[in-house]
């Protein structure tokens, strides 16, 4: 039986467009499947920004809560999750401000230690914890560099949009981000 | 190493170079170990990053999301009520100002000679109401 003779049912995607047209016709409940479609990209940004922590879960609703009270003013001329990143990272530096007491941002180097020896079982979760808690020892505006670029994966063109900074800007801090960041990271670099 | 060479690598990995200062590059990685490990070094380093950005909201992120924008959207009574108070409004202040309007032209109009000021203003006396014979015998008498 070939493909073409078969009758799997494939899945209607609709389009973000179809989507936005249907939310501005009133269809509120067709803007959970934008919040499905875009909802793991948004956490990364935020928790890259915020640590593991319940702020992080907050603004990422805001975020979404703040792109449907403006849905009309969306014009289309970037893509949703551009749009949607840009009003991530912006809560998240918000968020940043107003924290009065800084996240624990330093690991105690023997710990950093133990774990490059292989005394702990759970390496993959602590690297995580460090890369966490290496991104939040940055200043802001390092830090929305290094989670687009370098853990989101964004080009330095489409960072440099997203945040509306020079492309020169964009490069200096990511320059500048990772000579921090290797030394946190240094045990897992191959010294 | 210079920080010049460091910003290199940098872009390298960023794809920015442009092809003559990747020949550049590519010259200096031949002839200096120690440019080939710190490239070697940046480029664990920013696996690692992308490799622990995997997260994930709490469960039913998207149904949270949307009873509190469901929360904050007025009631259907409430949108009603708006809408008809501000139909009232505009129907009110239409009506003043057509009231204002006539009120302002009908005293403007007040000392006009036009056939129909004539004969609204043209009212009998109390004398004239009565019958002239009866007041000139009065008159006599008096």
């Amino acid at each position: 039986m070939t493909l073409s003779n078969s009758k799997m049912k494939m899945p209607k995607i609709t389009s973000d467009q179809q989507l936005l047209d249907d939310i501005r016709a009133g269809n509120v409940d067709a803007f959970k499947d934008i919040v499905k479609r875009y909802e793991k990209r948004i956490a990364a940004i935020v928790f890259g920004m915020l640590g593991d922590c319940q702020e992080a879960d907050d603004v990422g609703q805001e975020t979404f809560i703040r792109f449907y009270k403006n849905i009309n003013e969306f014009k289309g001329q970037s893509h949703v999750l551009t749009y949607l990143t840009r009003i991530a990272i912006n809560l998240s530096l918000n968020e940043l401000k107003r924290r009065k007491r800084q996240l624990n941002r330093s690991l105690p180097l023997e710990k950093a230690e133990s774990i490059s020896n292989g005394e702990n079982e759970h390496m993959d979760s602590d690297i995580k914890i460090i890369v966490q808690q290496a991104v939040q020892a940055l200043d802001s505006k390092f830090q929305s560099v290094v989670v687009l670029r370098l853990l989101q994966g964004y080009s330095t063109n489409e960072t440099a949009e997203i945040l509306k900074l020079p492309m020169g800007t964009v490069l200096s801090r990511l320059a500048r981000a990772q000579e921090k960041l290797k030394v946190w990271l240094a045990p897992y670099m191959g010294d | 190493m210079t920080k010049k060479i460091l910003k290199m690598i940098y872009r390298y990995l960023d794809a920015d170079l442009s092809p003559k200062e990747k020949i550049e590059l590519d010259q200096l990685k031949k002839n200096s170990p120690e440019i080939q490990a710190a490239l070697q070094k940046t480029a664990k380093m920013r696996e690692i990053l992308q490799s622990s950005s995997d997260y994930s909201f709490k469960p039913f992120f998207a149904e949270r999301v949307m009873n509190n924008i469901k929360a904050d959207a007025p009631a259907i009574q409430d949108v009603f009520f708006a809408v008809l108070s501000s139909m009232f409004r505009r129907v009110a202040i239409a009506g003043c100002t057509v009231a204002v309007l006539l009120f302002s032209a009908s005293l403007l109009f007040q000392k006009s000679e036009t056939p129909i000021q004539d004969y609204v203003y043209s009212q009998m006396t109390l004398d004239e109401l009565i019958d002239p014979a009866i007041t000139t015998s009065l008159e006599d008498i008096l």
